[in-house]
């Protein structure tokens, strides 16, 4: 069976189907719990924001309008606003303690595991010096899934800037990475 | 000619579409010194967050918590639906979600009080009073509710069961009765001046009070007539009783209807 598109499930959820809006939540909150946890750290806080995402769009759905900017853009938009408001009462100096996170079960190779983990340890450490939209770009492209379209809608930027962004923060995230390691070599 | 931030686009699309790095670079040999190194990256990047998974049950977690959200805004004073267990309740929303509103509910459609399967739809239409939140499509709720009850009692004359014709009045008014509340008065007063009312196509919720007005007229105007038929053949000791639970349910329209007309609002939530 052909996979309902967004655009048909948010208009019944307009509508008052929760069907609709359970489906959206079953295709959307992986990602989202991925966006949260990458950028405030703890499970419990992941997962509690990535709940209050879904909650914010089930109370607002009725205000969603199709204006061309997709769904998913709408979602990380919310997902972003609490983000800042959770910095802010956590001040900025939050940390991300990335230690207990799931991982994937299905990667059963350990020497693969541990390099994968160090990569995800590497990039919370890293993540921080970025500026913030090239934060946000990492993760809605890397770590989301987004397509160029929907994170510059999500961005609220034009689709070229988000091309100069995302080119200019792999480079940013490199040159980091590259400097960590050589500080860290015996 | 493409800048750098185009070709580092279009490799990376290239690769997320399962190219190989190799072949993508190829396309590009003069940059490929500068593309390997953070295309590499990129995907790495991907790949590293990508082992990060919700914990075990989370989606569950936040639906429920969506669902106790909604349950907290639900109205007062729902009759037979407010004295059912919340077990029962719980069970039958986790039955409903996971079949998508599945077979048991559309089983349930035709039932009438006394059928096996009533309670399913009871709860069904409890749980959309729940997950309903924009007020229109709320409003449109309650009047398919009301619309149901007087099947049920369209169901109930024809299979000559008289008695329980007046709690179904009673209740069809209970619903009908929530409806004008869920309309803004100044939004509709300058709507109804301005838009003539056209007829809705059915599902369609309404905008304005005019046109949920048109929407009570109509119902009510379709199922009198049916009622008043059946009650032709009913037998002479139950007309009284059954006249009075049909009055009733008349009556219940054309209160919500007035309340529609004047613009007042009416009881909230």
């Amino acid at each position: 069976m052909q996979e309902r598109g967004d655009e048909e499930l948010v208009s019944e959820a307009q509508r008052g189907a929760s069907p609709a809006f359970t489906t959206l939540v079953e295709r959307y909150f992986d990602r989202v719990y991925r966006y949260t946890a990458m950028r405030i750290g703890n499970t419990a806080d992941a997962e509690d924001l990535a709940q209050e995402v879904f909650l914010k769009a089930w109370k607002a759905i009725g205000k969603y309008r199709w204006t061309g900017a997709p769904f998913s853009a709408w979602l990380f938009r919310i997902a972003h606003n609490l983000v800042v408001d959770q910095y802010r009462r956590q001040g900025q100096g939050a940390t991300v303690s990335l230690e207990d996170m799931p991982q994937d079960p299905s990667r059963d190779d350990v020497e693969e595991q541990a390099e994968l983990a160090l990569s995800v340890d590497e990039l919370r450490k890293a993540l921080p010096k970025l500026t913030e939209a090239q934060r946000q770009v990492i993760l809605l492209r890397f770590g989301s899934g987004l397509s160029l379209e929907e994170t510059a809608a999500a961005m609220k930027k034009k689709v070229n800037a988000v091309k100069a962004l995302q080119h200019a923060a792999v480079l940013s995230l490199r040159r980091i990475l590259v400097k960590v390691s050589v500080a860290e070599k015996p | 000619m493409k800048n750098m931030d185009d070709i580092f686009n279009d490799c990376l699309e290239r690769l997320l579409n399962g190219e190989s790095l190799e072949s993508c670079i190829a396309r590009y040999p003069d940059q490929a010194a500068h593309l390997a190194p953070i295309l590499k990256l990129a995907i790495a990047s991907r790949e590293a967050m990508n082992t990060v998974r919700a914990p075990e049950g989370a989606k569950g977690r936040a639906l429920q918590r969506i669902w106790k959200a909604g349950q907290s805004a639900k109205p007062r004073g729902l009759g037979l639906f407010a004295r059912l267990r919340p077990w029962a309740l719980a069970a039958t929303a986790l039955l409903v979600v996971a079949l998508g509103m599945g077979t048991a509910a559309v089983a349930s459609a035709d039932t009438a009080p006394g059928d096996v399967l009533y309670p399913v739809k009871q709860s069904r239409e409890r749980l959309q009073l729940i997950f309903t939140l924009p007020p229109q499509a709320k409003a449109r709720l309650y009047l398919t509710m009301a619309q149901e009850r007087a099947k049920e009692m369209e169901t109930l004359l024809e299979r000559g069961q008289h008695e329980k014709l007046e709690a179904l009045a009673e209740s069809s008014s209970k619903h009908l009765e929530r409806i004008p509340g869920l309309f803004q008065v100044e939004a509709e007063e300058v709507t109804v001046r301005q838009t003539p009312v056209q007829p809705l196509p059915p599902g369609l919720q309404p905008r304005t009070k005019a046109e949920m007005r048109e929407m009570l007229v109509e119902t009510a105007q379709k199922h009198k007539a049916k009622m008043e038929k059946t009650l032709k053949d009913a037998p002479p000791e139950l007309d009284a009783k059954t006249k009075k639970a049909l009055s009733k349910w008349d009556e219940g329209y054309k209160r919500a209807i007035a309340e529609l007309e004047k613009g007042r609002q009416g009881p909230k939530r």
